[in-house]
């Protein structure tokens, strides 16, 4: 049962983990910097400039980036396996990332750059991919009025692989010598950010989030099924087109700053299912900290383990997910399939 | 208050073909009314058009003279609940987490339920004996248990009709003894009750009228003792028939298994 108390409860433990993990990836990279200079930096007491720079300049904002996008893409994929009821759902699983990132990439071809217009393009083109996919996805998948496991998983393969193919297409007409950067990003890139682009994310995520989050209450319903949801008085068709947009606008925000992060948006809503229960009004705010937390960490990680160079932080996710992934399917879903 | 559900001239069908041909039927207020006949007879199709998760193609369904198709979904929710078949849950919420969905359209603005609806949740639970199950995940209980934690939501609605699928087909002996009892209780107390049962025992036992549907139509309408006659019950399900008196003076159907003797009627249709 969830009360305002035990949601403000959870809510600072996670939060304090966030923190945490924002505070340790600030100490990581390529300068030695020890917890004193890193303190340092951030509370303004630093002696030395050059480690202010480090810190705040460079690594701060692309652990802000890190942080917004991994809270972006747990929301997602809650909101997803909310709407189809299945607890696969993942951006990245189901093509949405895919269908975002040749957004991106056509934004990219046409020129649009990193300017405040420029934001706004990429992020409408990555909507546009994104919907696009989703769409594709469900209407392949659906059966009768059920998604099944089985055919979503196929149909998110399939798209997933379609697009992908359209950007490596793309890039080899137009620009081939770009080919080898947009294969790194596709894996997921966490690149130098400005503070700008870091504010507009922010701003469109706290947006898309706040939608998610004042259906999560109907998405409880949903969860017994459509017809179940009506009778107890929930629009379900308006919930569920309301968090489809939501949860693909979420998604284009992220992939357009981050690239198609894989894995997050399925890890981190189970494993706080698995230790929370699946109520959304629960479930929602703590993806956002947690996967927050998770891909500061993931991003921590991939610039410690070849240095002085990095690994795309979607290796990463991929090597926790991948694993996960067979798990679940192995163990808990091994009925649905 | 009690609330009067009525069907006047209503059809219904999925992809052209017809489920639901003219029917019209009052449920009085407080009444308990049990839908009974043949598979795919369109006894679902019925609480669908009852709690608009369908529409009427034709006629029109009311609740106390207002047709539910202008209600807003959430004042028919407070009104009309529903105890389904069965429920598939892929999350893992607990018992008493989902009894509490119940109490959505009583404050469909509010993002936390209230101490009072936790109280309404756990009363309703303790209805059906099942306070022990408040904190077990519902995708873990046996089929019974998972019924029960389905007729406390519908409770914790704390509805003026209650309509119920099928309600003890998963409960063993006992359960469907406290089933019954349950339903007198809700009787007494002024809900309107719409029973849709395989079992015409139960049905003849706990309902004060029955509507027998075949094949999308009304066969017949009336008391226990008006519909469960064989002659009627012979032409609609097809089958031999005894019907002989229940302990308590209500008809009892009993199939007559090995009479080869052909009925008049046949099939439904």
């Amino acid at each position: 049962m969830i009360t305002p108390l035990r949601l403000a409860g959870v809510l600072s433990g996670v939060g304090a983990v966030a923190i945490v993990s924002v505070l340790a990836a600030l100490a990581v990279g390529p300068a030695r910097l020890g917890p004193r200079e890193v303190a340092g930096a951030v509370f303004g007491t630093a002696q030395d400039q050059m480690s202010t720079t480090i810190v705040l300049g460079l690594r701060l904002p692309r652990i802000m980036l890190a942080a917004l996008a991994g809270a972006g893409l747990a929301v997602a994929g809650a909101g997803f396996q909310a709407i189809t009821r299945n607890p696969l759902a993942d951006p990245s699983l189901l093509g949405v990332s895919s269908g975002a990132a040749f957004g991106v990439v056509v934004a990219q071809v046409l020129g649009l750059g990193p300017t405040p217009l420029g934001f706004v393009g990429l992020t409408g083109f990555a909507f546009v991919g994104a919907t696009v996919a989703a769409l594709a996805v469900y209407l392949v998948a659906r059966v009768g009025a059920l998604l099944p496991v089985q055919t979503l998983l196929l149909a998110g393969v399939i798209v997933g692989l379609f697009f992908s193919s359209a950007i490596t297409l793309m890039i080899s007409l137009v620009d081939v010598m770009r080919l080898g950067a947009i294969l790194h990003w596709l894996m997921g890139n966490l690149g130098p950010v400005s503070y700008g682009a870091l504010r507009f994310l922010a701003i469109g995520l706290a947006v898309g989030i706040g939608v998610v989050l004042t259906q999560a209450r109907a998405l409880n319903l949903l969860a017994a099924g459509e017809e179940s949801a009506l009778q107890l008085g929930v629009e379900a068709e308006r919930v569920k087109r309301v968090i489809f947009i939501a949860a693909s606008f979420v998604t284009a925000l992220v992939v357009s700053f981050a690239g198609p992060i894989g894995f997050v948006g399925l890890i981190i809503p189970h494993a706080v299912r698995m230790l929370l229960g699946a109520d959304n009004r629960l479930l929602i705010p703590t993806s956002v900290l947690a996967g927050a937390a998770f891909l500061v960490l993931a991003d921590a990680l991939s610039r410690a383990v070849i240095q002085p160079s990095e690994l795309p932080v979607g290796v990463i996710t991929a090597f926790c997910g991948a694993p996960f992934f067979i798990y679940l399917l192995r163990t808990r879903y091994r009925r649905t399939l | 208050m009690s609330a009067s559900l009525a069907l006047s001239h209503v059809t219904f069908g999925y992809d052209g073909r017809r489920v639901i041909d003219d029917v019209s039927v009052v449920v009085r207020p407080g009444e308990v009314l049990a839908i009974v006949g043949p598979n795919s007879a369109g006894k679902t199709t019925l609480l669908r058009l009852m709690t608009r998760v369908v529409m009427p193609q034709q006629g029109v369904v009311t609740l106390d003279g207002q047709d539910v198709t202008r209600l807003a979904r959430v004042a028919l929710a407070r009104a009309v609940a529903v105890v389904p078949q069965d429920l598939a849950l892929t999350f893992p919420f607990t018992a008493l987490d989902f009894v509490l969905t119940g109490r959505y359209p009583h404050r469909p603005g509010e993002f936390f339920e209230r101490v009072d609806d936790v109280a309404v949740a756990r009363t309703a639970l303790a209805a059906v004996a099942g306070d022990h199950l408040a904190d077990r995940l519902v995708s873990e209980l046996s089929g019974g248990e998972r019924q029960l934690v389905l007729v406390a939501r519908a409770l914790a609605q704390r509805p003026r009709v209650l309509l119920m699928d099928e309600p003890n087909a998963h409960l063993d002996l006992r359960h469907q003894r406290d089933l019954a009892r349950l339903i007198h209780r809700l009787h007494a107390e002024g809900t309107t009750i719409v029973l849709v049962s395989h079992d015409l025992n139960l049905a003849a036992q706990l309902a004060d009228r029955l509507l027998l549907l075949a094949a999308g139509r009304v066969a017949a309408l009336g008391t226990p003792a008006d519909v469960l006659v064989p002659e009627t019950l012979e032409a609609v399900y097809g089958c031999p028939v005894v019907v002989d008196e229940q302990e308590t003076g209500r008809p009892r159907v009993s199939v007559r298994w090995l009479d080869d003797t052909p009925v008049r009627g046949g099939a439904a249709r």
